[in-house]
């Protein structure tokens, strides 16, 4: 067609560059727990950005709030086609990894406590990541993730008594 | 065995731990940036080519005009989320097509109050969301206003994208573009809302309340990429009362439905304020 656009229609907003370089690490550690692997999470934050570029000038919202949702979205995407491929999920339906630690310890084997947040199933480990990694609150968590309140709460429930089955002695009080 | 806020402490300390050492560098804005670029780029081969010049005279052509006054309504809190009752399913399908038939002359003016800060407002700041669509999709316009002064105010149709910004007193031109084109997941048509319905991609949860009046609870499961919303017609005429997107902090937007009057149609378009500087 030969038709030439003007430079300016292919900029992103001045506001959007400055959320993207002060956001976009966090959103892309968020990605790495979700999915747990850096090249694609990089892809996902990639797309959601690209996603909330478009949105970005008439947006309504929290602009942080969005983008974590459409990663949200994208990470359960990623693991549906897995799925569909019949590849096995790494955080579902694993078996905790059994207690070998001393139980005279007194403080939480962390790299114990890693391995057993990898076992949780998905929708566990998506929970203890908004809540405890994003920082959101029980009511953002369920939603960011479509869901109720009270299933966020049962999903924390399960998954710190996963937690504690993986971690066997290793939790102790103080 | 610790207690759970320790435990909790302690997963948060590990999660943090495990990407300590992940940083996006610059070159995620880059590709940003050359996705986005591509996008545009793609998406304008498909639109007329004169648009560009209409574009330019639209925006001289426009005219000063004052805000006829919006239904105010504070934040509202959005409804009860306890038990829906049960609804015959199809019959609200039926009905809300045929509402939504033959309000295509309309113009559908959506607005929330936010209190708790966004994108163009400081928490505390009372700021007016305010988006106006023409119910056949032609022509879309989103305006932030706090304490009754414009932030920003954007409107696009065929013709003309046009984004005001008041904090620096510039404008943007930039072509135009279908406000409802697949690209834009931010508004949904009469039509639209009617397809999803027949499709089963807008699904009946049930009936509940918003101030007293019984409505109807819609959702739409997310577009691929983008954010679910629910939708909720009022349980009489069966229009659409009120929409949240299904994110965290979300707000919901009030929904009215204005006859075509010449001064209801002039707020789909985006007046440029005289003085301001045109930014290429």
């Amino acid at each position: 067609m030969g038709v030439v656009y003007p430079a300016m229609h292919r900029d992103l907003s001045p506001d959007f560059e400055r959320f993207v370089l002060e956001r976009s690490t966090t959103l892309l550690r968020t990605a790495v727990l979700l999915v747990g692997d850096r090249g694609l999470a990089e892809d996902l934050v990639q797309t959601a950005l690209l996603r909330l570029a478009r949105r970005w000038r008439s947006i309504g919202e929290h602009p942080e709030a969005y983008a974590r949702k459409v990663l949200v979205n994208l990470t359960r995407d990623h693991w549906r086609r897995k799925a569909r491929r019949g590849v096995e999920e790494e955080f579902d339906e694993a078996t905790p990894h059994a207690a070998t630690r001393d139980p005279a310890e007194t403080v939480v084997d962390r790299d114990a406590l890693r391995r057993a947040l990898a076992d949780l199933p998905r929708r566990q480990r998506e929970v203890m990541v908004l809540r405890f990694f994003a920082d959101l609150s029980i009511a953002d968590t369920a939603a960011a993730l479509g869901v109720s309140e009270g299933t966020v709460k049962q999903q924390t429930s399960r998954a710190v008594t996963r937690l504690r089955q993986a971690l066997g002695e290793r939790v102790h009080e103080h | 065995m610790s207690t759970d806020q320790e435990l909790f402490a302690e997963v948060r300390a590990v999660l943090h731990e495990e990407v300590a050492d992940v940083t996006a560098g610059p070159d995620l804005l880059a590709a940003v940036r050359r996705g986005h670029a591509r996008r545009r780029i793609s998406r304008r081969l498909v639109i007329a080519v004169p648009v560009a010049v209409a574009a330019a005279a639209a925006v001289v052509a426009v005219s000063v005009h004052t805000s006829p006054d919006t239904t105010r309504s504070d934040a509202v809190p959005p409804p009860e989320t306890t038990r829906l009752a049960p609804v015959n399913v199809a019959y609200v399908k039926q009905r809300t097509t045929e509402a939504l038939d033959g309000l295509q002359d309309q113009v559908i003016h959506e607005q929330a109050v936010v209190t708790k800060g966004e994108k163009y407002s400081r928490p505390g700041e009372e700021a007016l969301y305010e988006r106006w669509l023409a119910a056949d999709g032609s022509s879309f316009r989103f305006r932030v206003t706090i304490a009754g002064k414009p932030v920003v105010d954007l409107s696009r149709d065929v013709t003309a994208d046009v984004y005001v910004d008041y904090r620096t007193r510039t404008y943007h031109v930039f072509p135009g573009v279908e406000p409802s084109a697949p690209q834009y997941d931010d508004v949904l048509t009469p039509k639209e809302i009617q397809q999803g319905l027949a499709h089963g991609d807008i699904e009946v949860l049930g009936q509940e309340q918003i101030n007293g009046k019984p409505v109807v609870k819609l959702h739409r499961d997310a577009p691929k990429a983008g954010v679910a919303m629910d939708l909720w017609v009022d349980a009489t005429t069966y229009l659409p009362v009120r929409w949240q997107w299904l994110q965290e902090s979300s707000t919901p937007f009030d929904v009215s439905w204005l006859p075509p009057t010449p001064e209801n149609l002039a707020q789909l378009t985006t007046v440029v304020p005289p003085g301001f500087t045109e930014e290429k």
